[in-house]
């Protein structure tokens, strides 16, 4: 650190701090190498605070530079203040290796005293939830289920999906993508608990692949609820 | 779904995912929020279910892992997503929702300033430039402090005093920001 840095107060300049924000953040698209995992790990542990304040010195200076390695780095900042977020707004998720880090000193003693009343209040959570899997619970207690039995093949030209209806008024959405992820169809704002992938949709599978598809159920008190992800084989 | 002791809460992680996204997402990629939320959290959900099934590193199936994950998924689904949105041409409905949200002049011409950026901050003095490069990345001040590990108000001063460099060092290239 310079001495002699001064101590003038920062003016509010934001408009044009903005713009200059906006096209060094548009460097992105000139699309760059891409990131390996090395980098990647290092910029997680960076922006986590786990990296020496040195390392992420060098990172920083490389993201001057590097726009896939700035375009990283953004990624991994708002996803870490998002779970900051989360692990504040929400204590029974619990994400104690998210929370714990960037914590100043004086803090550590009153750190770990929560940290044990957080661990016994997450293992009474265990130990009095069933294990069912992969699950989602709504706070309603509603959970989407598939109607279509596990390791069925449907035929392409009946490829039917269903799930467990929710309460009266409920509307779906619905997304379906190949094993590699790709989009087959989403379908919005659904009334009735199931839905047909259309045959020329599917016609590019081979025989035996696996759809994967997931249901959002938006319930008539505004709660929204995930499904799990259901793998159907086309026949 | 429960790994080890810990309950990994994907519900969560999706309204995270999409937090981040709705910050992080470009113009021309605002009608493929959705589905770029959608594909990260499945593939998050693909690794950890075969990650789990196989036994590998159970221990290392945390939360914290979740998220480490949700990240490298979300920089490969933007990456997909740019290569698809350059070279897709043929797909109409791509080239139609990249006109219509993105004038190709004023993208060319924030690159361009983009480039005089990075050109004005390689010559800066370090301290200067790494306060400034975090400012430019969407930090505060304090939250550059503590990244690099400085004094909040020295690293207020660096940004501020860098800031004027660069504006300075724009005009001498001819681009009044």
């Amino acid at each position: 650190m310079p001495a002699g840095e001064g101590n003038t107060p920062v003016t509010d300049t934001r408009g044009l701090n903005e713009r200059l924000a906006d096209a060094f953040q548009a460097l992105e698209d000139t699309g760059g190498a891409d990131v390996s995992e090395d980098l990647r790990e290092r910029i997680w542990l960076a922006v986590s605070g786990t990296l020496p304040a040195e390392q992420r010195r060098e990172l920083v200076e490389r993201t001057a530079i590097d726009p896939g390695c700035a375009e990283a780095w953004r990624v991994a900042s708002e996803l870490w203040r998002a779970s900051q977020a989360s692990a504040v707004g929400g204590a029974a998720v619990g994400a104690p290796g998210l929370t714990s880090r960037w914590t100043p000193r004086w803090l550590a003693a009153a750190a770990a005293l929560v940290l044990v009343t957080g661990i016994g209040v997450v293992s009474i959570v265990s130990l009095r939830t069933p294990r069912p899997g992969d699950e989602f619970r709504a706070s309603s207690g509603f959970v989407v289920e598939s109607l279509v039995p596990a390791d069925t093949a449907l035929p392409r030209e009946a490829f039917r999906l269903g799930w467990t209806p929710g309460p009266e008024g409920s509307r779906y959405q619905v997304r379906a993508t190949t094993e590699d992820l790709q989009v087959l169809v989403t379908a919005a704002d659904l009334t009735a608990p199931e839905f047909v992938i259309k045959a020329a949709v599917l016609s590019r599978l081979p025989e035996g692949a696996s759809v994967f598809w997931q249901v959002d159920v938006s319930l008539p008190n505004g709660e929204r609820i995930t499904s799990s992800t259901f793998i159907t084989r086309v026949h | 779904m429960f790994v080890g002791d810990e309950v990994l809460d994907y519900a969560t992680l999706r309204q995270d995912v999409a937090r981040a996204v709705a910050r992080l997402c470009p113009r021309w990629m605002v009608d493929r929020r959705d589905d770029l939320v959608q594909a990260a959290v499945m593939r998050v959900m693909h690794i950890t279910a075969k990650r789990s099934a196989s036994g590998e590193e159970t221990r290392s199936l945390s939360t914290s892992y979740l998220y480490k994950v949700a990240y490298s998924v979300l920089v490969d689904e933007i990456r997909r997503l740019r290569r698809l949105c350059e070279t897709d041409l043929q797909d109409e409905a791509v080239a139609a929702s990249a006109s219509a949200t993105e004038d190709p002049e004023r993208k060319a011409v924030s690159k361009e300033v983009g480039r005089s950026i990075q050109d004005c901050l390689i010559g800066m003095k370090r301290e200067r430039r790494l306060a400034v490069t975090l400012h430019l990345q969407g930090h505060t001040a304090s939250e550059a402090a503590r990244i690099l590990d400085w004094a909040a108000k020295q690293t207020e001063n660096l940004v501020y005093r860098g800031l004027a460099d660069l504006r300075k060092c724009l005009l001498a290239k001819g681009i009044r920001p």
